[in-house]
């Protein structure tokens, strides 16, 4: 039996090295994602853990307000604190650290990065310790003017030691000398992250920090372990601050990172899902034609005693072999997708300290598991369809069609069509109490389902569709045309499964078309509804630091300018709940924004108080006049009452307080935007150019109006739009691969029909036209259900976010672009079956057995 | 092309198959000519290389040595383009077996040829082939509704559908019962005697090379006789002398 299996593989390498492909592709991404972020997450756990070398404990505010940014940060730490804690038994040496956001200008005193990740501003203790950085060329900084830099950003801008370094703080662009070049640990930087580096008294003056610090740093004397010295430090601490082992710190850091990876992770492996779902149908679709090519031989096993179980064990043992050897392959394509990963992470401005990719045995153990199991799942209807071949079929002449009825195939995918509909809908529509995730998952299982739902009623639709898309072929292509469409619809199973894989690929691809058509136009929509200002400015790249208030104090002297409103961002907690809040300046903030106030008004809001959207007030339980609990990093719990509930697209916050409640309880007084109205009569245009005349200093800022604004959201959307279609188009890829492997068989089984239509004089051309055809068919086939599939998916996410107020666009253009695609594919697709049908040599097709 | 021209010819005709132990010299010089308007037969035991001879004549395989015309076209100097037109345009044939495609119905079938070449069939001719065939009521039938009788005759009227030069049949009855067979092979007569056309056909039978003209036997890929006007007898006779 085993030597029959191995000769059966052999007979047909080409269609399973196909197959295989599939498998290989999928379970790469798998490895290739695996490894690469378990490299990530090391380099992270030994940077970390070299950081917080030399330092034992960690004085800190504590961070109620817990957030993704470091937008509110608490009251800082007063000097005094430190000469208490350097007092300390068990203190043998304590530093003062501080921290914010700067930004660093390039040569042409532009904003030297404006995406990715930020860079920070940092103090450097004048100590011999290890710390957190480490000097790799001059010197540290010890007096004002001086920097230091990471040695990944000067080499970006080109900067050398002795150079002038312009540093945008708070204030307009400032010079320093760069006098060193450092590394966070091994690495030349954290993550992507850039840094300055400032003495002590440079920090805090231009952090703005006064004789305060962001955190303190303790070594602890030979024999004092940590925890003890945690536990002495305890009484003396003013309230709001704690102090914490540094080994602690260093795992808390970490872990964050890892848990921004995890995502990256999660997205790429949802991607290697759809690849080897994809990557099923065709290994089963394979599976099928070549056992119902072999028919004769397995019957004729039958015949002469081979068992079913035999019979079945055959053709699953081909399944993991196929599935051993292309996992194999893919842990290798896995291996090199990672190295791909890591250089694009190095591009993108991300340091590896020359770490070698780990590659786990978890990681070798799920790749090969994925595959095989992933390969013999496939290969199950297949083998039992093998083993139900009657013994007598060998002595037939025609092979024996169990013709499932149609009416069985239509209950079984229609129902569970219904079912994966059903999922869908509770995920998208029902609360659930397990969270988002869930209801996430819920609907791509539900997703997948109808997926399989539809491929299983798809032979319903083949006829219909083949019909129709071919109709025009007779007439445009002659002979050949009609024989492409009557060959594709010969065999409806095998056209469906085969259009199936391509259907996933498209439908995932409309839905992304969808989801961000109606993102781009609901963002116009609410740009058109709620933008009433002439221009804005608002800071430049990563956001969230803000920019000081003098640029709009000199805005609003400008004699263009009818009058603005600043808007300011943080963060702050409401009974509880953390969120973000905007602050605006509640006299012109409404003159020159359209929120709609649903009760209440915005007018009071000048007093201490707060605007919930009412949403937000729903699921508080609370009315206007009513109060609430909000907790702020500087100020802690303070009850304010609700003077309006509103609602309205354009603001990311659910909160809104005025610029004076804002004062009183956040550290940093920044303006992240200004909203500007012009006179009347004075033109956008030489508006724009008296802002500019007072941003100028500032590169940090940007002036923008309306159209700007649009475009802006636009691009964003558009980048992510590109990368996840690049991820898509991998499945598609492997569904393409199916139509080849289908059209090879189908040729192989079609070679005495093909050698007759060469005899009586078809050309080599008319062959390829016929095969090329066919392929299209199919391929329109399976982008006709994904498109509509999409369609559906897309107006059903749609219709779950309205409350967000999304909008359903119909991208038309863009949905008949990727039908014409799908076609051209198809095309592509057919080249080298068609190309080998042509070649077929003539006399052995009609070769009399 | 006049009754008594030469439709296919033969010069010096040689293919040989593998080489060292297994060569084999299917034809083995091989001079031989088919009259236009005429039923030829070759006829030959197993192996005497009856198809081989018939499959380099319909330009589908190259000889090794020597030359083969239809009319006067010397086949040795087209390429595949050329052959295949020449296979479309100037010759028809019938084999054995699988003899239609499938996906079209009996019409279908029949024009294929023409509807290769883009053509529109001559609609006249077509009919009165379809008549002489007997298989009217059969035009809009798949092969797989047709039985092996019919499916030979709409072979056949496919071959002569596009009014080759010549028509080329490799044991077109070899498949069939007595009585279908007489039937084909009484229609072919028919498409010689009154349509006027031209048929070279292998076969191992001689009553059905008794419905030919003329009888070319071969031998270990030479021509080892002939035999004009032959019939089912005489066929009979010569073959004893011939083993002998
Ligand atoms: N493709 C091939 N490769 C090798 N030898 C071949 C090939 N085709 C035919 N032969 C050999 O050439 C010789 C002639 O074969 P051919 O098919 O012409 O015989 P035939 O007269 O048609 O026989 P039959 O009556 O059995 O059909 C035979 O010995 C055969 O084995
Ligand atoms: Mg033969």
């Amino acid at each position: 039996m085993w030597r029959a299996t191995v000769k059966g593989l052999l007979g047909h390498k080409l269609r399973l090295a196909l197959t295989a492909l599939a498998i290989t592709i999928g379970v790469g991404f798998v490895a290739g994602s695996f490894v690469f972020t378990d490299t990530l997450g090391s380099v992270f756990d030994d940077l970390f853990a070299g950081t917080t070398a030399g330092i034992d404990v960690t004085v800190r505010p504590i961070i109620e307000t817990e957030g993704e940014f470091g937008f509110s940060l608490p009251e800082k730490i007063p000097a005094s604190v430190l000469d208490e804690v350097r007092a300390v038994d068990g203190v043998e040496e304590a530093t003062g650290s501080l921290f914010w956001f700067v930004q660093v200008l390039d040569r042409n005193g532009e904003i030297a990065r404006t995406t990715g990740p930020p860079t920070f501003g940092a103090s450097w203790a004048d100590t011999d310790r290890p710390g957190a950085f480490s000097l790799r060329e001059g010197a540290r900084p010890t007096e004002d003017g001086q920097v230091a830099l990471d040695r990944k950003t000067a080499e970006r801008l080109g900067y050398g030691v002795g150079d002038t370094v312009r540093i945008v703080i708070f204030d307009g662009p400032e010079p320093f000398t760069l006098v060193g070049l450092a590394g966070f640990g091994e690495a030349d930087n954290l993550g992507g992250a850039g840094f300055a580096l400032f003495d002590i008294p440079t920090a805090q003056r231009i952090f703005k920090a006064g004789n305060t610090y962001d955190t303190i740093e303790i070594a602890a004397t030979t024999g004092v372990a940590p925890e003890t010295l945690v536990e002495r430090l305890r009484p003396l601490l003013p309230s709001g601050v704690e102090a914490v082992t540094a080994q602690s710190v260093a795992e808390e850091q970490a872990t964050a990172f890892k848990e921004a990876l995890g995502f990256f992770n999660t997205f790429l492996l949802v991607f290697a899902g759809i690849a080897l779902f994809v990557g099923t149908f065709i290994i089963q679709n394979t599976f099928r034609i070549i056992v119902a090519q072999r028919t004769r031989e397995l019957a004729l096993f039958r015949a002469l005693g081979a068992t079913r179980n035999q019979v079945v064990g055959m053709v699953l043992t081909e399944a993991a072999i196929v599935g051993v050897i292309a996992s194999g392959l893919g842990l290798i394509f896995g291996i090199v997708l990672a190295n791909v990963l890591a250089v694009a992470y190095e591009a993108f401005g991300g340091d590896l300290p020359e770490a070698a990719l780990e590659v786990r045995w978890r990681t070798v153990l799920v790749a090969l598991a994925v595959g095989v199991v992933v390969t013999l799942v496939s290969a199950l209807l297949p083998a039992r369809k093998a083993a139900s071949v009657p013994p007598v079929a060998a002595m037939r002449e025609v092979e024996s069609a169990t013709r499932r009825s149609m009416r069985t195939r239509s209950v079984a995918g229609g129902s569970m069509t219904l079912f994966g509909i059903v999922l869908g809908v509770i995920g998208l529509f029902v609360e659930l109490p397990f969270g988002w995730i869930d209801s996430i998952a819920l609907v791509g299982a539900g997703a997948a389902i109808v997926f399989i739902g539809v491929a299983v009623i798809g032979p319903l639709f083949t006829r219909p569709v083949a019909r129709i898309v071919g109709a025009p072929f007779p007439r445009l292509l002659a002979l050949p045309g009609t024989l492409a469409r009557e060959n594709s619809m010969r065999k409806p199973r095998r056209t469906a499964a085969t259009a199936a894989a391509l259907m996933i690929g498209l439908a995932l691809v409309s839905l992304a078309t969808i989801l961000a058509a109606s993102f781009r136009g609901t963002v116009r929509e609410v740009i058109d509804e709620t933008f009433r200002a002439d221009l804005v400015v608002s800071e430049v790249g990563f956001g969230g630091i803000g920019f000081t208030p003098t640029i709009a104090d000199e805005i609003a002297a400008l004699p263009e300018v009818e009058k603005l409103a600043r808007v300011r961002f943080g963060q702050a907690s409401v009974e509880g709940d953390p969120g973000f809040v905007s602050a605006v300046q509640t006299d012109t903030f409404l003159d020159l924004f359209t929120i709609d106030v649903i009760t209440g008004g915005l007018t009071e809001l000048s007093s201490p108080s707060v605007a919930l959207r009412s949403a937000r007030a729903e699921e508080l339980g609370v009315d206007v006049g009513e109060t609430v609990t909000m907790t702020f990093a500087r100020t802690g719990e303070q009850q304010l009452p609700v003077v309006a509930t509103w609602d309205g697209q354009g603001i990311q916050a659910s909160i809104l307080i005025s610029l004076e409640t804002y004062e009183a309880n956040f550290v940093e007084q920044l303006d992240s935007q200004v909203l500007i109205a012009l006179q009347d009569g004075v033109s956008i245009g030489s508006g724009r150019v008296a802002v500019e005349s007072v941003t100028v200093p500032y590169p940090n800022v940007q002036i923008q109006d309306q159209a700007d604004f649009k475009e802006q959201t636009e691009s964003q959307i558009n980048l992510i739009l590109s990368l996840i279609f690049v991820l898509l188009l991998l499945s598609v890829f492997i569904a393409l691969l199916g139509i080849t492997n289908t059209l090879s068989l189908s040729i192989i089984e079609r070679t005495r029909e093909i050698g007759l239509l060469r005899a009586v004089g078809m050309s080599r051309k008319q062959v390829r036209r016929m095969i090329r055809w066919e392929s299209v068919i199919i391929s329109v086939f399976g982008a006709v259900l994904g498109i509509t599939l999409g369609i559906l998916f897309g107006w059903a996410v749609v219709r779950a976010l309205s409350e967000q107020g999304l909008l359903f666009v119909l991208p038309g253009g863009q949905l008949i672009g990727a039908l014409f695609a799908a076609g051209v594919a198809g095309v592509v697709a057919a080249v080298l079956p068609a190309w080998r049908a042509s070649r077929l040599n003539v006399l052995e097709a009609i070769a009399y057995e | 092309m006049t009754a008594n021209g030469v439709a296919a010819r033969a010069v010096g005709a040689v293919k040989v198959y593998g080489e060292g132990d297994a060569l084999v010299r299917a034809l083995d010089g091989i001079d031989v000519e088919f009259g236009s308007q005429r039923f030829s037969a070759i006829m030959g035991p197993s192996g005497s290389g009856k198809s081989t001879l018939l499959h380099c004549l319909a330009g589908l395989d190259e000889l090794t040595d020597g030359r083969v015309f239809i009319g006067d076209t010397d086949l040795a100097s087209l390429d595949d383009d050329q052959l295949t037109r020449l296979r479309r345009d100037s010759v028809g044939f019938v084999f054995q077996a699988y003899n239609l495609v499938p996906t079209l119905n009996a019409l279908e079938n029949i024009t294929l040829p023409t509807a290769i070449a883009g053509r529109k069939p001559d609609q006249t001719w077509v009919d009165q082939i379809i008549d002489t065939m007997g298989i009217r009521d059969r035009l809009h039938h798949r092969p797989s509704e047709l039985s092996g009788g019919e499916q030979q005759r709409v072979a056949a009227a496919r071959a002569l559908a596009g009014r080759p030069e010549i028509i080329f049949a490799d044991e077109p009855s070899g498949n069939l019962d007595s009585n279908s067979g007489a039937e084909l092979l009484g229609f072919m007569q028919d498409a010689v005697r009154r349509l006027g056309q031209t048929i070279v056909m292998v076969t191992h039978d001689p009553a059905a090379a008794g419905y030919a003209d003329r009888v070319v036997f071969l031998a270990d890929g030479v021509v080892v006789g002939e035999m004009v006007e032959p019939t089912r007898e005489r066929i009979l006779d010569h073959i004893k002398v011939l083993e002998a």
